[in-house]
């Protein structure tokens, strides 16, 4: 019964992250006077990645590399709280899952370093600098909404402390923390303006240059499940959960409020991505945490 | 200054054997070939001509010599003057410049490939822009480009019946198109 | 029997990977000669090119089509055999304008080649100087459907006739040495025995 629940649980987390891929090319493309891509369209990319008949590897680092990255996405997933899987593993809080976000860009840094090209090298040193920025932002929101709910770190209690209504959601009470989650968000997800480290004209897809194939295909699976934790963690925070539809929607909702900050903002760079970091984002969430802990 | 002022000067001290002013702002004169260096160095620090555009190259095949013009630029007045040299076609030979002007090295090594004309004291002739190619210098008058063309290359056979092949009909077409059905 | 049942399988999944493979290519962005100048308007909003699918990708090893646009000069000959050579298979070739064709515009010129399918292997050729960009996009529709009928085959050419082919890479650009081993990717692919 765990397994089917489990079963049924991954695979409604990939066809919404599937989803949410497409939704993501079809709202650009409005936006843009055009008829984009099918809906679809990621699931025919994946499927036709799959079907290549050769992948060319490096070495068994990379082959490694895939497997951490896919294996660190897919654990996190049972870390956070969700109407689908009954059984998510309550002994563990959210620290522990801001940690665990961290292992598909090591990963991701292992394989790299195995193919040696130039290109993957500048994009990947670049991903890990700027986790130097928005990772303080997002553990300080975190730890905040802890302090407010009761002080223990523990996820659920954040969840169900919005019980009762739009009225008791986290949004309304600290907004200053929903602001710097939603700029930390951006800097997770790797959307514009923080997008220096895929940058497709300038270093060739960054990390991504030497995989081809079914390492590739990985990788965009990765994506999906990982647009779904991402944009989940900050509906389970802010918004309040909610039931077997309404996480759904939400989850449509906000990413497409953050597609649309994706499509006008142009990038920035390194620097001034970090210098941006620690300027605003953590000083509104130090004046919140301030005014949570006078209280 | 005005460009004839600036002929008039260079005309003081060297021997200048024709003008030809194209507008006010550009000019082109021609000297010796033995008075090349001592113009270069009097144009450049007498006279604040302090960059070097291009050198151009031209192959009078009839006259059986090759021209060159050094292209200078003055930034206080605005005023680029040409300096027009003949040298001998048979043997292609001429001193380098790049100790007056060091952006000489390039065009230097562009004229040596594309036209063949030796420049004694410059170590950078390699090849620049045609990797792979082992025949004669090509912008020279005596090298036929058909000719090579045709002896390196095929080309696809004519097939007069290649409208109806490929089933297009006379409506499809328009204007002159037609005759050819 | 049983044999009989085996090749139909094998028959039906080459159908279903080629429904799949037709919806969704990617084209190598790499702009070798002046007919270049007619992608960006096919990519962006008035001749949308996105909706069959066709994306542009930057780098060859993620690249299934490769986009000849133009004349080639024989130092980016020997380049793109490299980019060629290092494209994971299926792939395709489409030639555009009438340089590849047979010379073009460059006909008598000393440094350009006239035919491209001596040197790599074609599928499809669009024709113009430049062509529009709904002939672009007519084009590719030709190619698609050319995916799924099965007859878009002309990367098994290049390891079947490699011998022909790098004859006449040799005459023209001399001796170069290429990283890829091409006879065990022939036999990795069933192609050559």
């Amino acid at each position: 019964m765990v397994i089917l629940n489990g079963l049924i649980y991954l695979l409604v987390s990939f066809v919404t992250g599937l989803i949410l891929m497409g939704i993501s090319l079809k709202v650009t493309a409005r936006v843009q006077k055009r008829i984009g891509p099918p809906i679809m369209q990621p699931w025919f990319d994946i499927l036709k990645l799959f079907s290549k008949k050769t992948n060319i590897s490096h070495g068994y680092m990379m082959d490694i590399s895939v497997l951490m990255l896919l294996g660190g996405t897919l654990l996190s997933l049972f870390f956070l709280p969700n109407p689908y899987f009954a059984h998510t593993i309550y002994a563990a809080d959210i620290i522990v899952l801001l940690y665990l976000l961290l292992f598909p860009s090591l990963g991701m840094a292992m394989g790299v370093g195995e193919a040696a090209n130039p290109n993957g090298s500048i994009g990947i040193s670049r991903a890990l600098t700027m986790l130097a920025g928005y990772d303080f932002t997002i553990t300080i929101v975190a730890v905040g909404l802890a302090i407010a709910a009761n002080g223990i770190t523990y996820f659920p209690a954040i969840v169900s402390s919005q019980a009762g209504g739009f009225i008791h959601w986290n949004i309304l009470h600290y907004p200053l923390f929903a602001i710097a989650g939603f700029i930390a968000l951006l800097g997770m997800l790797g959307e514009k303006p923080f997008e220096v480290m895929v940058a497709p004209h300038e270093i060739a897809t960054g990390p991504m240059t030497e995989f081809g194939g079914k390492y590739l295909g990985m990788l965009f699976v990765q994506h999906a499940f990982a647009l779904f934790i991402e944009v989940g963690i900050f509906v389970n925070l802010f918004l309040g959960g909610g039931n077997i539809y309404s996480f759904i929607a939400k989850i449509i909702g906000v990413f497409i409020l953050l597609n649309f900050v994706n499509i006008v903002f142009a990038r920035f760079k390194t620097e001034e991505a970090v210098a941006f970091f620690w300027k605003y984002p953590i000083i509104l969430a130090m004046l919140q945490l301030i005014w949570v802990v006078i209280r | 200054m005005k460009v004839s002022e600036i002929i008039y000067e260079i005309k003081k001290h060297f021997d200048v054997l024709s003008i030809d002013e194209k507008n006010e702002k550009y000019a082109q004169i021609e000297i010796n070939e033995k008075d090349l260096r001592n113009v270069l160095l009097h144009c450049k620090h007498n006279m604040n001509f302090i960059h070097l555009s291009a050198i151009s190259s031209v192959d009078y095949i009839k006259d059986n010599k090759f021209s060159l013009v050094y292209n200078l630029f003055s930034y206080k007045e605005s005023i680029l003057l040409g300096i027009k040299i003949l040298i001998n076609r048979e043997k292609a030979e001429i001193a380098t410049i790049n100790d007056i002007y060091h952006p000489a090295i390039f065009f230097e090594r562009d004229i040596h490939e594309m036209l063949g004309i030796n420049f004694i004291g410059n170590n950078h002739l390699e090849k620049f822009i045609l990797d792979e190619w082992d025949g004669p210098p090509p912008m020279r008058k005596d090298f036929d480009t058909l000719e090579y063309v045709n002896d390196t290359f095929d080309w696809y056979e004519y097939d007069p019946e290649w409208a109806k092949k490929l089933g297009i009909k006379k409506e499809d077409l328009a204007g002159e198109e037609m005759e050819i059905l | 029997m049983s044999n009989k049942k085996i090749v139909d399988q094998k028959a039906a999944w080459n159908h279903v990977y080629r429904r799949l493979n037709k919806r969704s290519l990617w084209m190598l962005h790499y702009c070798t000669g002046c007919g270049a100048v007619e992608l960006p308007p096919t990519m962006t909003s008035r001749w949308d090119m996105s909706r069959f699918g066709v994306a542009p990708m930057v780098t060859p090893r993620q690249a299934d089509i490769l986009l000849i646009t133009g004349y080639l000069a024989k130092k980016s000959l020997k380049r793109v055999i490299l980019t060629y050579e290092q494209m994971q298979s299926p792939k395709w070739v489409v030639g555009f304008g009438s340089c590849t064709i047979n010379g073009g515009m460059y006909w008598d010129s000393y440094s350009t080649i006239k035919q491209l399918s001596e040197y790599i292997p074609v599928d499809i050729y669009i024709a113009g100087c430049m062509p529009q960009p709904e002939a672009i996009i007519h084009g590719f529709n030709v190619l698609l459907d050319k995916i799924n009928n099965g007859t878009a085959n002309a990367w098994k050419d290049y390891y079947i006739n490699y011998k022909k082919y790098r004859e006449n890479q040799v005459k023209v650009l001399g001796e170069f040495v290429t990283n890829t081993d091409i006879e065990k990717e022939a036999r990795y692919y069933g192609v050559v025995k």
